[in-house]
């Protein structure tokens, strides 16, 4: 798969890097830090990093092809010792990372180009709320051009937003093992998670459908368009041991690609292409540490207005 | 004295209708209505200044001249059969096909506008004399230039009714509905092996005319073309690569190209096809311009392909109503050519034709009129007359 190709293409040159530490194609992720005591290194001598993808944006550039600019993080950790100067220590593998990540231009069948790194954010900050770590986040925009055929969608009779998610929903339910899809946004206060809502409270993994916005303009002359964000979130229980994130991130891959080609669906002129917002963890009902996705899927009908 | 209710003319309010006129100088009941993204038919009266007996610095009032009302409308497309400005500009149609005619004289448009402000304007004897069909994300709209001939301001003929009553509905056509088909003449274009991804299209057809006024007449004569009919094809692709490298050879080498746009709406299965049978690139340029990828930008030519072959090794058969050929191939021959056969050895095989399909050694012709059985031998002219354009809808 391209996404997976292209973080092994920057991956590899990165472990080459002497003293660099562990570096992990996912986000490593725990609640408790002694959970990743021997598994990234002890505590007191952190040194991991992480890359993954954080949000993709897909943008159509002709009438059959999409270009999928994948925005890639790298996470990285180091115990905080001061009397060592362990900050000075910290920038010096900076460097070699930028320049390390300076290099990859292309990744023949898989990427365009990157974009040269971005290094966001240094800072010292407490690896959760225990463990003080120098800790940063560099960006760089790997950008994946595709050729896509659209397809004929069935079901002329697709006319408003609720046949609309119900088509979404079916056509996600036939991605394996994607879990509980619901056609609308499930709220609950309850701080145990309705099983029948998110599925176990343990293994959590469901998806939900929204309309958030819609814009509604008149062109002149009887022309009337409509705009609307849909908006499907994804929540999948973190199980670090199991690399959970990259189950996540592959489904994600699944759903982008297949909802890709649907390009007009019924009444609907132009739906998607799914945008990748946002690819994070967070506590979910404040009680299940979960992996979380936004998707963003833009639709677009053009119809005459009515009135007289 | 009462005040009549105020009203503004609101563009989201505004209707416009075309309709063909049967004969210039008579207005028609439009029978289409048209989605407009903007219209700029500007009306204009020349004026007529007396120079003659001035005899001082400040000039008299002048005579009002004559009136000309140019401008472009642009609509987006829909999957609207028979399309009124398509079939105009175009100046045949018949059976879904849309055909070039050389000139469209004595042909005309009633363009009705409610503006609502004088009511319903009437623009009536307009020409279009260019159309450019845009295709690229935002959709695929139609600029028509037209040229009226007259305009009556309240129409009693085009009413707010009337044009209420037009209205009609089909959905857009739009660009990721378009499959390109581009290649050389020696075969018949297929898909996948002849597609190109594009992100733009502009497809210009202009019809030059001339708009001439007679001596005492206000309004210009009917306008007549006055020049070459020419047709451009601009396209750009998204990315400069090895799969558009044929494209730098065959404008490198000028090489005849045919090409097919055909947009086919994914859920009604609605289509709309322009067929190009004979263009060449005259430019493609995939300039540096920043630090991602390179975008390839050509223009097209588009003209009438004109071919001859002569062999004795012609045989023709009335099964089919078809030349075959061996040892050689025919020219590129799209659907409606115009073929002329001469030299057969049977004088009902000789004369005009038109085309019905082609590989490079069948020709198959319309009937009538029928074919005779002719064995090869004697030999044989076919001389070969593509149409620079045609549309086809289902």
């Amino acid at each position: 798969m391209p996404l997976s190709d292209i973080l092994t293409a920057l991956l590899t040159p990165l472990q080459a890097i002497s003293d660099i530490g562990h570096v992990y194609p996912y986000d490593r992720i725990a609640l408790d830090p002694t959970a990743l005591n021997g598994t990234v290194g002890p505590l007191s001598t952190l040194r991991f990093w992480c890359l993954s993808r954080a949000a993709t944006q897909e943008v159509w550039r002709g009438n059959a092809s999409v270009e999928r600019l994948h925005r890639l993080r790298l996470r990285g950790y180091l115990a905080l010792d001061d009397p060592q100067a362990s900050e000075r220590m910290y920038q010096d593998l900076l460097d070699e990372v930028l320049t390390t990540l300076s290099d990859v231009i292309t990744v023949p069948g898989s990427a365009e180009y990157l974009t040269a790194p971005l290094l966001e954010r240094q800072e010292a900050r407490m690896l959760a709320e225990t463990v003080p770590v120098h800790f940063s986040e560099t960006f760089v925009v790997a950008s994946e051009y595709l050729s896509v055929t659209p397809v004929d969608v069935p079901g002329g009779t697709i006319e408003d937003y609720r046949d609309l998610a119900d088509w979404l929903t079916a056509q996600l339910l036939t991605i394996p093992a994607i879990g509980t899809v619901h056609p609308y946004e499930r709220l609950t206060v309850e701080p145990d998670l309705a099983p029948a809502v998110f599925g176990n409270p343990q293994a959590i993994r469901a998806w939900t459908l929204t309309r958030e916005s819609v814009q509604n303009d008149r062109n002149p002359g009887l022309e009337h368009r409509g705009q609307e964000r849909l908006v499907l979130r994804g929540y999948l229980s973190v199980d670090d041991s199991q690399a959970s994130e990259l189950v996540m991130q592959d489904l994600l891959e699944q759903i982008a690609a297949l909802l890709r080609p649907s390009h007009t669906v019924g009444t609907f002129d132009r739906v998607g292409p799914l945008q990748i917002e946002q690819v994070a963890h967070s506590m979910v009902g404040q009680t299940h540490l979960c992996h979380v996705a936004q998707c963003a899927l833009p639709v677009e009908a053009w119809a005459l207005a009515l009135s007289a | 004295m009462a005040v009549p209710p105020s009203i503004t003319s609101i563009g989201y309010l505004t209707r416009i209708g075309v309709g063909e006129q049967a004969a210039i100088g008579t207005p028609i009941l439009t029978t289409q209505v048209l989605p407009s993204v903007s219209e700029s038919l500007n009306d204009v009266y020349a004026e007529i200044p007396d120079e003659s007996l001035q005899g001082s610095p400040i000039v008299d009032t002048p005579e009002q001249g004559n009136f000309s009302a140019t401008g472009d409308m642009l609509v987006p497309m829909r999957y609207l059969n028979e399309f009124v400005l398509l079939k105009h500009f175009f100046g045949q149609f018949a059976t879904g096909r849309y055909d070039l005619l050389p000139s469209i004289q004595g042909k005309a448009l009633t363009v009705s506008i409610d503006k609502q402000v004088q009511g319903v304007w009437d623009y009536t004897d307009t020409k279009a004399t260019q159309i450019v069909w845009t295709s690229n994300a935002d959709g695929v709209n139609l600029q028509t230039s037209m040229i009226p001939g007259a305009l009556t301001l309240n129409s009693t003929l085009n009413t707010h009714a009337h044009l209420v009553g037009l209205l009609q509905d089909a959905k857009r056509v739009l660009h990721h509905h378009l499959r390109l088909l581009v290649g050389t003449q020696d075969h018949a274009l297929t898909h996948p092996a002849d597609d190109l991804c594009l992100s733009e299209l502009t497809l210009t057809l202009s019809r030059p005319m001339a708009i001439d006024y007679t001596n005492c007449a206000q309004t210009p004569m009917e306008p007549i073309e006055n020049a070459f009919l020419s047709f451009r094809l601009a396209m750009t692709f998204p990315r400069f690569r090895t799969e558009e490298e044929q494209i730098i050879t065959w404008r490198k080498n000028y090489t005849r190209l045919q090409a097919s746009l055909v947009y086919t709406h994914p859920v009604t299965g609605d289509t709309k096809t322009i067929i190009i049978p004979n263009l060449v690139f005259v430019t493609a340029t995939a300039p540096t311009a920043g630090p991602g990828p390179r975008v390839l930008t050509t223009e097209a030519a588009i003209s009438q392909g004109k071919d001859v072959t002569t062999s004795a090794q012609i045989a023709i058969t009335a099964t089919g109503n078809a030349l075959a050929i061996t040892g050689g191939t025919f020219p590129f021959v799209a659907a409606g050519a115009q073929v002329t056969i001469s030299g057969a050895a049977t004088p009902a095989n000789n004369g005009t034709f038109t085309a019905a399909a082609w590989t490079p050694l069948t020709l198959t012709l319309a009937t009538p009129p029928a074919l005779t059985d002719e064995a090869a031998g004697a030999s044989i002219t076919v001389s070969v007359s593509n149409p620079p354009i045609y549309m086809l809808e289902t």
